[in-house]
Protein backbone atom coordinates (compact mmCIF):
# COMPACT_ATOMS: atom_id res chain seq x y z
CA UNK A 1 0.00 0.00 0.00
CA UNK A 2 1.62 3.72 -0.68
CA UNK A 3 0.82 6.83 1.21
CA UNK A 4 1.60 10.20 1.25
CA UNK A 5 4.17 11.74 -0.33
CA UNK A 6 7.99 10.66 0.38
CA UNK A 7 9.59 12.73 -2.56
CA UNK A 8 8.83 15.19 -5.30
CA UNK A 9 10.48 16.88 -8.60
CA UNK A 10 9.10 20.08 -9.24
CA UNK A 11 10.36 20.90 -13.07
CA UNK A 12 13.52 19.61 -12.02
CA UNK A 13 16.49 20.72 -14.09
CA UNK A 14 20.18 19.16 -13.54
CA UNK A 15 23.61 20.03 -15.06
CA UNK A 16 27.11 19.23 -14.54
CA UNK A 17 29.49 22.06 -14.21
CA UNK A 18 31.69 20.79 -16.93
CA UNK A 19 28.83 20.29 -19.08
CA UNK A 20 26.77 22.44 -21.33
CA UNK A 21 23.96 19.57 -21.67
CA UNK A 22 21.58 19.15 -18.34
CA UNK A 23 21.64 15.32 -17.52
CA UNK A 24 17.76 15.36 -16.58
CA UNK A 25 15.10 18.04 -17.95
CA UNK A 26 11.48 18.93 -16.62
CA UNK A 27 11.51 16.02 -14.03
CA UNK A 28 7.68 16.43 -12.74
CA UNK A 29 7.84 13.06 -10.19
CA UNK A 30 6.08 12.18 -6.78
CA UNK A 31 7.16 8.67 -5.02
CA UNK A 32 5.12 7.80 -2.42
CA UNK A 33 5.57 5.98 0.94
CA UNK A 34 5.64 2.52 0.50
CA UNK A 35 5.88 2.85 -3.32
CA UNK A 36 8.48 0.74 -5.12
CA UNK A 37 8.99 2.05 -8.55
CA UNK A 38 11.65 1.79 -11.19
CA UNK A 39 13.40 4.47 -13.01
CA UNK A 40 14.41 3.16 -16.37
CA UNK A 41 16.62 3.85 -18.93
CA UNK A 42 20.07 3.46 -21.17
CA UNK A 43 23.20 4.94 -20.21
CA UNK A 44 23.52 8.45 -20.01
CA UNK A 45 19.73 8.65 -19.98
CA UNK A 46 19.79 10.23 -16.25
CA UNK A 47 18.51 8.15 -14.19
CA UNK A 48 21.45 8.30 -12.17
CA UNK A 49 20.93 12.14 -11.92
CA UNK A 50 17.85 11.66 -10.89
CA UNK A 51 18.49 9.48 -7.85
CA UNK A 52 21.14 11.41 -6.34
CA UNK A 53 18.53 14.40 -6.00
CA UNK A 54 16.83 12.05 -3.53
CA UNK A 55 19.25 12.30 -0.82
CA UNK A 56 20.62 15.53 -1.82
CA UNK A 57 23.96 14.38 -3.37
CA UNK A 58 22.77 16.84 -5.87
CA UNK A 59 20.64 19.60 -5.47
CA UNK A 60 18.75 20.60 -8.76
CA UNK A 61 19.86 23.77 -11.40
CA UNK A 62 16.69 24.76 -11.94
CA UNK A 63 13.05 23.34 -10.14
CA UNK A 64 12.84 22.32 -6.91
CA UNK A 65 13.08 18.84 -5.17
CA UNK A 66 11.26 18.06 -1.53
CA UNK A 67 11.79 15.18 0.36
CA UNK A 68 9.48 14.58 3.58
CA UNK A 69 8.12 18.06 2.41
CA UNK A 70 11.53 20.14 2.65
CA UNK A 71 13.14 21.54 -0.25
CA UNK A 72 16.60 19.92 -0.40
CA UNK A 73 18.17 23.92 -1.42
CA UNK A 74 17.75 24.67 2.07
CA UNK A 75 20.06 22.84 5.16
CA UNK A 76 17.45 21.50 6.89
CA UNK A 77 15.87 20.12 3.42
CA UNK A 78 19.35 18.59 2.84
CA UNK A 79 19.61 16.82 6.36
CA UNK A 80 15.84 15.65 5.85
CA UNK A 81 16.54 13.99 2.82
CA UNK A 82 20.01 12.03 3.85
CA UNK A 83 18.01 11.10 6.81
CA UNK A 84 15.41 9.90 4.76
CA UNK A 85 16.66 8.36 2.16
CA UNK A 86 19.80 5.27 1.52
CA UNK A 87 20.94 4.64 -1.28
CA UNK A 88 23.31 1.73 -2.57
CA UNK A 89 25.51 2.12 -5.53
CA UNK A 90 27.05 -0.19 -8.12
CA UNK A 91 30.13 -1.39 -6.75
CA UNK A 92 30.02 -3.08 -3.31
CA UNK A 93 33.80 -2.81 -2.70
CA UNK A 94 33.49 1.02 -2.22
CA UNK A 95 30.30 0.48 0.11
CA UNK A 96 31.98 -1.29 2.69
CA UNK A 97 34.09 -0.02 5.85
CA UNK A 98 34.56 -2.35 8.29
CA UNK A 99 36.52 -5.32 8.22
CA UNK A 100 33.92 -7.80 9.89
CA UNK A 101 30.28 -8.21 8.41
CA UNK A 102 28.09 -7.37 11.73
CA UNK A 103 30.72 -4.29 12.16
CA UNK A 104 30.10 -2.92 9.16
CA UNK A 105 26.14 -3.04 9.54
CA UNK A 106 26.82 -1.96 13.04
CA UNK A 107 28.30 1.75 11.37
CA UNK A 108 25.22 3.20 10.45
CA UNK A 109 23.21 2.93 13.52
CA UNK A 110 26.43 3.77 15.61
CA UNK A 111 26.68 6.98 13.97
CA UNK A 112 23.27 7.67 15.17
CA UNK A 113 24.15 7.42 18.65
CA UNK A 114 21.91 5.24 19.20
CA UNK A 115 21.68 2.70 22.54
CA UNK A 116 23.79 -0.69 22.02
CA UNK A 117 20.81 -2.75 22.77
CA UNK A 118 18.88 -1.16 19.74
CA UNK A 119 22.30 -0.89 17.62
CA UNK A 120 22.04 -4.74 18.30
CA UNK A 121 18.40 -5.81 17.48
CA UNK A 122 18.90 -3.14 13.73
CA UNK A 123 22.19 -5.36 13.30
CA UNK A 124 20.41 -8.24 13.78
CA UNK A 125 17.25 -7.60 11.71
CA UNK A 126 19.53 -6.18 8.79
CA UNK A 127 21.44 -9.11 8.61
CA UNK A 128 18.52 -11.60 8.92
CA UNK A 129 16.71 -9.76 6.39
CA UNK A 130 19.21 -9.44 3.88
CA UNK A 131 19.53 -13.49 4.56
CA UNK A 132 23.56 -12.60 6.41
CA UNK A 133 22.80 -14.33 9.63
CA UNK A 134 25.23 -16.74 9.32
CA UNK A 135 27.98 -14.60 8.47
CA UNK A 136 27.68 -11.75 11.37
CA UNK A 137 31.45 -12.82 12.58
CA UNK A 138 32.34 -13.77 8.46
CA UNK A 139 35.47 -10.92 7.51
CA UNK A 140 34.37 -8.96 4.50
CA UNK A 141 37.11 -10.66 2.01
CA UNK A 142 35.69 -13.72 2.41
CA UNK A 143 32.34 -12.83 0.99
CA UNK A 144 31.20 -13.64 -2.86
CA UNK A 145 30.34 -10.15 -4.48
CA UNK A 146 26.88 -10.95 -4.21
CA UNK A 147 26.52 -11.64 -0.20
CA UNK A 148 28.91 -8.28 -0.18
CA UNK A 149 26.22 -6.49 -2.23
CA UNK A 150 24.06 -7.84 0.48
CA UNK A 151 25.91 -6.55 3.12
CA UNK A 152 25.90 -3.04 1.45
CA UNK A 153 22.32 -3.20 1.71
CA UNK A 154 22.15 -4.61 5.45
CA UNK A 155 24.50 -1.50 6.09
CA UNK A 156 22.24 1.42 4.41
CA UNK A 157 18.43 -0.40 6.31
CA UNK A 158 20.46 -0.71 9.46
CA UNK A 159 19.80 3.35 9.88
CA UNK A 160 16.21 2.27 9.35
CA UNK A 161 15.49 4.68 6.10
CA UNK A 162 11.78 5.55 5.15
CA UNK A 163 13.79 5.09 1.38
CA UNK A 164 16.07 2.86 -0.13
CA UNK A 165 17.75 3.80 -3.40
CA UNK A 166 19.27 0.84 -5.63
CA UNK A 167 21.48 2.50 -8.49
CA UNK A 168 21.96 0.12 -10.65
CA UNK A 169 22.97 -2.23 -7.80
CA UNK A 170 22.43 -5.75 -9.47
CA UNK A 171 25.15 -4.87 -12.31
CA UNK A 172 28.28 -6.92 -10.90
CA UNK A 173 26.12 -9.77 -9.49
CA UNK A 174 25.99 -12.77 -11.05
CA UNK A 175 22.45 -14.45 -12.05
CA UNK A 176 22.03 -16.15 -8.40
CA UNK A 177 23.29 -13.02 -6.91
CA UNK A 178 20.43 -11.06 -8.49
CA UNK A 179 18.00 -13.26 -7.55
CA UNK A 180 19.01 -13.08 -4.10
CA UNK A 181 18.95 -9.73 -3.82
CA UNK A 182 15.56 -9.01 -5.42
CA UNK A 183 13.96 -11.66 -2.52
CA UNK A 184 15.48 -8.86 -0.41
CA UNK A 185 13.82 -6.26 -1.90
CA UNK A 186 10.89 -7.92 -1.79
CA UNK A 187 11.10 -8.84 1.99
CA UNK A 188 11.71 -4.80 2.45
CA UNK A 189 8.79 -3.29 0.28
CA UNK A 190 6.37 -5.93 2.21
CA UNK A 191 7.65 -4.55 5.58
CA UNK A 192 6.87 -1.12 3.88
CA UNK A 193 9.83 0.54 3.01
CA UNK A 194 10.09 2.97 -0.07
CA UNK A 195 12.13 2.03 -2.78
CA UNK A 196 13.37 3.38 -6.01
CA UNK A 197 15.32 0.69 -8.18
CA UNK A 198 17.79 2.52 -10.66
CA UNK A 199 18.07 -0.19 -14.08
CA UNK A 200 18.13 -0.61 -17.29
CA UNK A 201 17.64 -4.72 -16.45
CA UNK A 202 13.02 -4.65 -17.42
CA UNK A 203 13.45 -8.26 -15.57
CA UNK A 204 13.89 -6.28 -12.07
CA UNK A 205 11.01 -4.70 -12.65
CA UNK A 206 8.11 -7.21 -12.19
CA UNK A 207 7.28 -6.57 -8.74
CA UNK A 208 7.07 -2.64 -8.65
CA UNK A 209 4.06 -0.74 -8.67
CA UNK A 210 5.17 1.60 -11.14
CA UNK A 211 8.19 3.07 -12.96
CA UNK A 212 9.45 5.77 -15.49
CA UNK A 213 11.63 5.49 -18.31
CA UNK A 214 14.52 8.21 -18.97
CA UNK A 215 15.54 8.79 -22.48
CA UNK A 216 17.72 11.93 -23.13
CA UNK A 217 17.30 13.27 -19.64
CA UNK A 218 13.31 13.64 -19.73
CA UNK A 219 10.65 11.11 -18.50
CA UNK A 220 9.32 9.91 -22.04
CA UNK A 221 6.90 7.17 -20.19
CA UNK A 222 5.30 6.33 -16.71
CA UNK A 223 3.05 3.34 -16.11
CA UNK A 224 3.02 0.10 -14.51
CA UNK A 225 5.58 -2.48 -15.45
CA UNK A 226 2.85 -4.68 -17.23
CA UNK A 227 1.79 -1.80 -19.65
CA UNK A 228 5.52 -1.33 -20.53
CA UNK A 229 6.08 -4.46 -21.38
CA UNK A 230 2.90 -3.91 -23.99
CA UNK A 231 4.89 -1.39 -25.36
CA UNK A 232 6.75 -4.20 -27.25
CA UNK A 233 9.92 -2.91 -29.88
CA UNK A 234 9.14 0.64 -28.54
CA UNK A 235 11.45 -0.39 -25.68
CA UNK A 236 14.29 -1.14 -27.91
CA UNK A 237 14.21 2.90 -28.87
CA UNK A 238 14.39 3.46 -25.34
CA UNK A 239 17.66 0.80 -24.94
CA UNK A 240 15.66 -1.38 -22.66
CA UNK A 241 15.65 -4.56 -23.51
CA UNK A 242 12.55 -7.14 -22.37
CA UNK A 243 13.81 -10.58 -21.00
CA UNK A 244 12.64 -13.52 -22.79
CA UNK A 245 9.40 -14.53 -21.07
CA UNK A 246 8.36 -10.66 -20.93
CA UNK A 247 8.53 -11.35 -24.82
CA UNK A 248 6.63 -14.85 -24.96
CA UNK A 249 4.30 -13.02 -22.52
CA UNK A 250 3.91 -10.33 -25.57
CA UNK A 251 2.91 -12.98 -28.15
CA UNK A 252 0.87 -15.21 -26.28
CA UNK A 253 -1.26 -11.91 -25.04
CA UNK A 254 -0.83 -10.28 -28.89
CA UNK A 255 -2.52 -13.69 -29.59
CA UNK A 256 -5.43 -13.74 -27.76
CA UNK A 257 -3.67 -16.93 -26.44
CA UNK A 258 -3.71 -15.30 -22.30
CA UNK A 259 -5.14 -12.43 -21.11
CA UNK A 260 -2.90 -8.87 -20.41
CA UNK A 261 -4.12 -9.31 -16.82
CA UNK A 262 -2.05 -12.53 -16.03
CA UNK A 263 0.81 -11.55 -14.90
CA UNK A 264 4.65 -12.37 -17.15
CA UNK A 265 5.70 -14.78 -14.86
CA UNK A 266 5.61 -18.95 -14.99
CA UNK A 267 2.95 -19.28 -12.72
CA UNK A 268 0.43 -16.85 -13.98
CA UNK A 269 1.02 -18.06 -17.47
CA UNK A 270 1.25 -21.84 -17.22
CA UNK A 271 -2.02 -21.07 -15.05
CA UNK A 272 -3.51 -19.36 -18.03
CA UNK A 273 -2.49 -22.02 -20.78
CA UNK A 274 -4.59 -24.35 -18.61
CA UNK A 275 -7.23 -22.46 -17.79
CA UNK B 1 42.99 -25.68 -35.59
CA UNK B 2 41.81 -25.09 -32.97
CA UNK B 3 42.49 -24.69 -29.31
CA UNK B 4 42.26 -28.04 -27.66
CA UNK B 5 41.89 -28.16 -24.02
CA UNK B 6 42.71 -31.89 -22.46
CA UNK B 7 42.21 -33.18 -19.01
CA UNK B 8 43.02 -29.91 -17.82
CA UNK B 9 43.65 -29.46 -14.04
CA UNK B 10 44.69 -26.00 -11.79
CA UNK B 11 45.21 -25.89 -8.49
CA UNK B 12 45.98 -22.89 -7.38
CA UNK B 13 48.13 -22.49 -3.98
CA UNK B 14 49.98 -26.06 -4.03
CA UNK B 15 51.28 -27.53 -1.22
CA UNK B 16 49.73 -24.80 1.04
CA UNK B 17 46.81 -24.72 3.48
CA UNK B 18 45.25 -22.23 1.07
CA UNK B 19 45.44 -25.19 -1.88
CA UNK B 20 42.26 -24.99 -4.09
CA UNK B 21 41.75 -27.18 -7.05
CA UNK B 22 39.96 -25.10 -9.58
CA UNK B 23 39.75 -26.72 -13.04
CA UNK B 24 39.61 -30.33 -12.64
CA UNK B 25 39.90 -32.72 -15.24
CA UNK B 26 38.23 -30.13 -18.36
CA UNK B 27 38.29 -31.54 -22.08
CA UNK B 28 36.69 -28.75 -24.66
CA UNK B 29 37.89 -27.92 -27.88
CA UNK B 30 37.17 -24.58 -29.76
CA UNK B 31 37.38 -24.11 -33.38
CA UNK B 32 38.31 -20.86 -35.92
CA UNK B 33 34.48 -19.66 -36.99
CA UNK B 34 32.71 -20.96 -34.27
CA UNK B 35 31.38 -19.60 -30.78
CA UNK B 36 31.72 -21.38 -27.58
CA UNK B 37 29.66 -20.40 -24.39
CA UNK B 38 31.76 -21.04 -21.56
CA UNK B 39 29.32 -21.31 -18.85
CA UNK B 40 29.30 -21.66 -15.08
CA UNK B 41 28.30 -20.35 -11.24
CA UNK B 42 30.37 -17.89 -9.70
CA UNK B 43 33.70 -19.66 -8.69
CA UNK B 44 32.83 -22.42 -11.23
CA UNK B 45 36.51 -22.26 -12.70
CA UNK B 46 35.33 -20.36 -16.16
CA UNK B 47 38.14 -17.27 -15.19
CA UNK B 48 40.78 -19.84 -14.46
CA UNK B 49 39.78 -21.57 -17.95
CA UNK B 50 40.07 -18.34 -20.11
CA UNK B 51 43.70 -17.82 -18.17
CA UNK B 52 45.20 -21.09 -19.45
CA UNK B 53 44.20 -20.24 -23.16
CA UNK B 54 46.89 -17.56 -23.70
CA UNK B 55 49.42 -19.14 -21.30
CA UNK B 56 48.53 -16.63 -18.47
CA UNK B 57 48.71 -19.63 -16.50
CA UNK B 58 50.09 -22.83 -17.47
CA UNK B 59 48.21 -26.50 -16.54
CA UNK B 60 49.25 -28.34 -13.37
CA UNK B 61 47.85 -31.19 -15.17
CA UNK B 62 46.81 -32.22 -18.04
CA UNK B 63 47.49 -29.89 -21.75
CA UNK B 64 46.52 -26.66 -23.57
CA UNK B 65 47.58 -26.76 -27.26
CA UNK B 66 46.67 -23.68 -29.86
CA UNK B 67 46.90 -24.93 -33.55
CA UNK B 68 48.96 -27.95 -32.31
CA UNK B 69 51.41 -25.95 -30.25
CA UNK B 70 51.52 -26.55 -26.71
CA UNK B 71 51.39 -24.17 -24.14
CA UNK B 72 54.54 -24.61 -21.66
CA UNK B 73 56.54 -22.34 -19.40
CA UNK B 74 59.17 -21.02 -20.20
CA UNK B 75 59.19 -21.73 -24.40
CA UNK B 76 58.63 -19.55 -27.45
CA UNK B 77 55.31 -21.24 -27.33
CA UNK B 78 53.89 -18.72 -25.19
CA UNK B 79 54.82 -16.29 -28.10
CA UNK B 80 53.43 -17.61 -30.55
CA UNK B 81 49.96 -18.65 -28.30
CA UNK B 82 49.61 -14.93 -26.96
CA UNK B 83 49.60 -13.69 -30.56
CA UNK B 84 46.98 -15.93 -31.75
CA UNK B 85 44.53 -15.71 -28.63
CA UNK B 86 43.42 -12.54 -27.67
CA UNK B 87 42.19 -12.43 -23.59
CA UNK B 88 39.75 -9.93 -22.71
CA UNK B 89 39.48 -9.77 -19.30
CA UNK B 90 36.00 -8.81 -17.40
CA UNK B 91 35.59 -4.56 -17.52
CA UNK B 92 38.55 -4.66 -19.87
CA UNK B 93 38.07 -0.79 -19.95
CA UNK B 94 39.80 -1.04 -16.44
CA UNK B 95 42.77 -1.55 -17.90
CA UNK B 96 43.44 1.11 -20.26
CA UNK B 97 46.09 3.56 -19.63
CA UNK B 98 47.97 5.20 -22.97
CA UNK B 99 47.19 8.94 -23.31
CA UNK B 100 45.27 8.46 -26.98
CA UNK B 101 42.72 6.03 -27.86
CA UNK B 102 45.21 5.44 -30.90
CA UNK B 103 48.40 4.68 -28.98
CA UNK B 104 46.55 2.38 -26.52
CA UNK B 105 45.39 0.36 -29.89
CA UNK B 106 49.00 0.30 -31.08
CA UNK B 107 50.55 -1.08 -28.21
CA UNK B 108 49.88 -4.37 -29.25
CA UNK B 109 51.31 -4.51 -32.18
CA UNK B 110 54.27 -2.41 -31.29
CA UNK B 111 54.82 -4.81 -28.63
CA UNK B 112 55.01 -7.91 -31.57
CA UNK B 113 57.69 -6.03 -33.14
CA UNK B 114 55.06 -5.39 -36.54
CA UNK B 115 56.26 -2.45 -38.94
CA UNK B 116 54.65 1.33 -38.59
CA UNK B 117 52.79 1.25 -41.34
CA UNK B 118 51.23 -2.10 -40.50
CA UNK B 119 50.41 -0.68 -37.15
CA UNK B 120 48.52 2.16 -38.63
CA UNK B 121 46.88 -0.09 -40.34
CA UNK B 122 46.11 -2.60 -37.79
CA UNK B 123 44.78 -0.05 -35.38
CA UNK B 124 42.73 1.73 -38.27
CA UNK B 125 40.82 -1.52 -39.23
CA UNK B 126 40.68 -2.30 -35.64
CA UNK B 127 38.93 0.86 -34.35
CA UNK B 128 36.21 0.90 -37.41
CA UNK B 129 35.53 -2.74 -37.13
CA UNK B 130 34.54 -1.81 -33.32
CA UNK B 131 33.03 1.12 -34.47
CA UNK B 132 35.27 4.15 -33.59
CA UNK B 133 35.86 6.95 -35.87
CA UNK B 134 39.05 8.82 -36.64
CA UNK B 135 37.49 11.32 -34.39
CA UNK B 136 38.36 9.75 -31.56
CA UNK B 137 41.67 8.84 -32.32
CA UNK B 138 43.35 11.72 -30.76
CA UNK B 139 41.20 11.54 -27.70
CA UNK B 140 42.60 10.27 -24.16
CA UNK B 141 40.42 6.96 -23.44
CA UNK B 142 39.58 7.81 -19.59
CA UNK B 143 37.07 10.35 -21.34
CA UNK B 144 35.18 7.63 -23.61
CA UNK B 145 31.95 6.50 -22.35
CA UNK B 146 31.62 2.87 -20.75
CA UNK B 147 30.56 1.67 -24.09
CA UNK B 148 33.06 3.20 -25.81
CA UNK B 149 35.61 2.36 -23.69
CA UNK B 150 34.71 -1.76 -23.84
CA UNK B 151 34.93 -1.27 -27.24
CA UNK B 152 38.54 0.34 -27.80
CA UNK B 153 39.49 -2.42 -25.01
CA UNK B 154 38.79 -4.78 -27.63
CA UNK B 155 39.81 -3.13 -30.51
CA UNK B 156 43.35 -3.13 -28.92
CA UNK B 157 43.26 -6.97 -28.55
CA UNK B 158 41.99 -7.03 -32.32
CA UNK B 159 45.09 -4.85 -33.41
CA UNK B 160 47.34 -8.20 -32.85
CA UNK B 161 45.17 -10.21 -35.33
CA UNK B 162 44.65 -12.76 -33.11
CA UNK B 163 42.57 -16.25 -34.64
CA UNK B 164 41.29 -16.64 -31.58
CA UNK B 165 39.12 -14.11 -29.04
CA UNK B 166 38.82 -15.62 -25.37
CA UNK B 167 36.36 -13.14 -23.84
CA UNK B 168 35.34 -13.09 -19.77
CA UNK B 169 31.65 -11.59 -19.49
CA UNK B 170 32.58 -9.15 -22.47
CA UNK B 171 28.79 -7.56 -21.75
CA UNK B 172 28.61 -6.90 -17.98
CA UNK B 173 27.54 -3.69 -17.00
CA UNK B 174 26.55 -2.43 -21.03
CA UNK B 175 23.48 -1.56 -21.21
CA UNK B 176 20.99 -2.86 -23.90
CA UNK B 177 22.18 -0.80 -27.25
CA UNK B 178 25.96 -1.47 -25.81
CA UNK B 179 25.23 -4.86 -25.31
CA UNK B 180 23.45 -5.80 -28.89
CA UNK B 181 26.47 -3.26 -30.45
CA UNK B 182 28.80 -5.87 -28.97
CA UNK B 183 27.56 -9.04 -29.44
CA UNK B 184 26.78 -8.24 -33.51
CA UNK B 185 30.61 -6.78 -33.75
CA UNK B 186 31.22 -10.61 -31.88
CA UNK B 187 29.03 -12.36 -34.33
CA UNK B 188 30.82 -10.51 -37.52
CA UNK B 189 34.19 -11.54 -36.23
CA UNK B 190 32.92 -14.96 -35.96
CA UNK B 191 31.80 -14.68 -40.27
CA UNK B 192 35.12 -13.33 -40.90
CA UNK B 193 36.52 -16.72 -39.48
CA UNK B 194 37.93 -16.00 -35.43
CA UNK B 195 37.60 -18.31 -33.16
CA UNK B 196 35.21 -16.91 -29.95
CA UNK B 197 35.27 -18.33 -26.75
CA UNK B 198 32.82 -16.64 -24.69
CA UNK B 199 32.43 -16.73 -20.70
CA UNK B 200 29.51 -15.68 -19.29
CA UNK B 201 26.86 -16.73 -16.53
CA UNK B 202 24.15 -15.26 -18.95
CA UNK B 203 22.35 -18.24 -19.69
CA UNK B 204 20.34 -16.39 -22.44
CA UNK B 205 23.24 -15.36 -24.16
CA UNK B 206 24.69 -18.35 -24.21
CA UNK B 207 21.61 -20.57 -25.69
CA UNK B 208 21.03 -17.80 -28.28
CA UNK B 209 24.34 -17.08 -29.84
CA UNK B 210 26.58 -20.16 -29.25
CA UNK B 211 27.28 -23.38 -31.38
CA UNK B 212 28.08 -25.02 -28.75
CA UNK B 213 28.22 -24.84 -25.19
CA UNK B 214 30.59 -26.00 -22.11
CA UNK B 215 28.74 -26.31 -18.71
CA UNK B 216 31.42 -25.99 -15.84
CA UNK B 217 30.50 -27.33 -12.40
CA UNK B 218 33.23 -26.88 -8.96
CA UNK B 219 35.51 -26.71 -12.12
CA UNK B 220 34.46 -29.75 -14.21
CA UNK B 221 33.27 -30.25 -17.38
CA UNK B 222 29.56 -31.36 -16.92
CA UNK B 223 27.84 -30.83 -20.10
CA UNK B 224 29.36 -29.73 -23.54
CA UNK B 225 27.43 -30.11 -26.34
CA UNK B 226 25.26 -27.42 -29.08
CA UNK B 227 22.53 -25.79 -26.52
CA UNK B 228 19.46 -27.74 -28.57
CA UNK B 229 20.97 -31.19 -27.12
CA UNK B 230 21.86 -29.65 -23.66
CA UNK B 231 18.95 -27.81 -22.54
CA UNK B 232 17.09 -30.50 -21.62
CA UNK B 233 19.75 -32.19 -19.53
CA UNK B 234 20.41 -28.66 -18.26
CA UNK B 235 16.49 -29.03 -16.93
CA UNK B 236 17.16 -32.05 -15.21
CA UNK B 237 20.14 -31.14 -13.36
CA UNK B 238 20.58 -28.39 -10.49
CA UNK B 239 23.32 -26.59 -11.15
CA UNK B 240 24.52 -24.87 -7.97
CA UNK B 241 24.42 -21.19 -9.08
CA UNK B 242 23.69 -21.74 -12.67
CA UNK B 243 20.13 -19.88 -13.51
CA UNK B 244 18.11 -21.06 -16.06
CA UNK B 245 16.39 -18.80 -18.27
CA UNK B 246 12.84 -18.50 -17.62
CA UNK B 247 11.28 -18.93 -20.83
CA UNK B 248 12.89 -22.42 -21.04
CA UNK B 249 12.03 -23.41 -17.38
CA UNK B 250 8.52 -22.22 -18.87
CA UNK B 251 8.57 -24.53 -21.69
CA UNK B 252 9.74 -27.34 -19.51
CA UNK B 253 6.91 -26.88 -17.02
CA UNK B 254 4.08 -27.26 -20.23
CA UNK B 255 5.64 -30.66 -21.55
CA UNK B 256 5.31 -31.32 -17.95
CA UNK B 257 1.59 -30.63 -17.68
CA UNK B 258 0.96 -32.39 -21.44
CA UNK B 259 1.99 -29.75 -24.34
CA UNK B 260 3.86 -30.75 -27.09
CA UNK B 261 6.66 -27.86 -27.15
CA UNK B 262 10.11 -27.89 -27.60
CA UNK B 263 12.53 -26.62 -25.03
CA UNK B 264 13.77 -23.53 -26.73
CA UNK B 265 14.67 -19.80 -25.66
CA UNK B 266 13.12 -18.80 -29.27
CA UNK B 267 10.10 -16.94 -28.23
CA UNK B 268 7.92 -17.10 -31.54
CA UNK B 269 9.47 -20.77 -31.90
CA UNK B 270 8.10 -21.73 -28.48
CA UNK B 271 4.57 -19.29 -29.09
CA UNK B 272 3.34 -21.26 -32.48
CA UNK B 273 4.21 -24.78 -30.19
CA UNK B 274 1.87 -23.77 -27.89
CA UNK B 275 -0.67 -22.84 -30.19
CA UNK B 276 -0.56 -25.98 -32.34
CA UNK B 277 -0.34 -27.71 -28.74
CA UNK B 278 -3.88 -25.91 -27.64
CA UNK B 279 -5.93 -26.67 -30.79
CA UNK B 280 -8.37 -29.66 -30.40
Amino acid sequence: MTGDSLGRFFNVSFAYPESSEPAIVGIDLEIRRGEWIAVLGCNGSGKSTLAKHLNALLVPTQGDCFVGGLNTRSDEGRKEARKTVSMVFQNPENQIIAAVVEEDVAFGPENLGLAPEEIRERVRWALEISGLEKMSRKPVYALSGGQKQRLAVAGAIAQKPPCLVMDEATTMLDPRGRQDLMDVLAALHSEGMTLVTITHRLEEILLCDSCVVLSGGKICWRGTPVNLFLLGPQLEEWGLEAPGIVREWKILVDRGIIGPETMPVIGDMVEALCR
Amino acid sequence: MSIAVRDLVHVYHPGTPLETKALDGVTFEAAKGIWVAVVGHTGSGKSTLAQHLNGLLLPSGGSVSIDGVTIRSGEDSLRVVRQKVGLVFQYPEQQLFEETVFQEVAFGPKNWGFPPDEIKYEVEKSLSQVGIGPEFFGVNPFRLSGGQKRRVAIASVLSSRPDYLVLDEPTAGLDSAGKRQLLALLLDLKALGKGIVHVTHDMDLALGLADIVLVLDEGKSLLWGPPELILGELLEHDIRGLVIPPMVRFAGKLRDLGFEVPLTWDPVRLADAICRSRRP
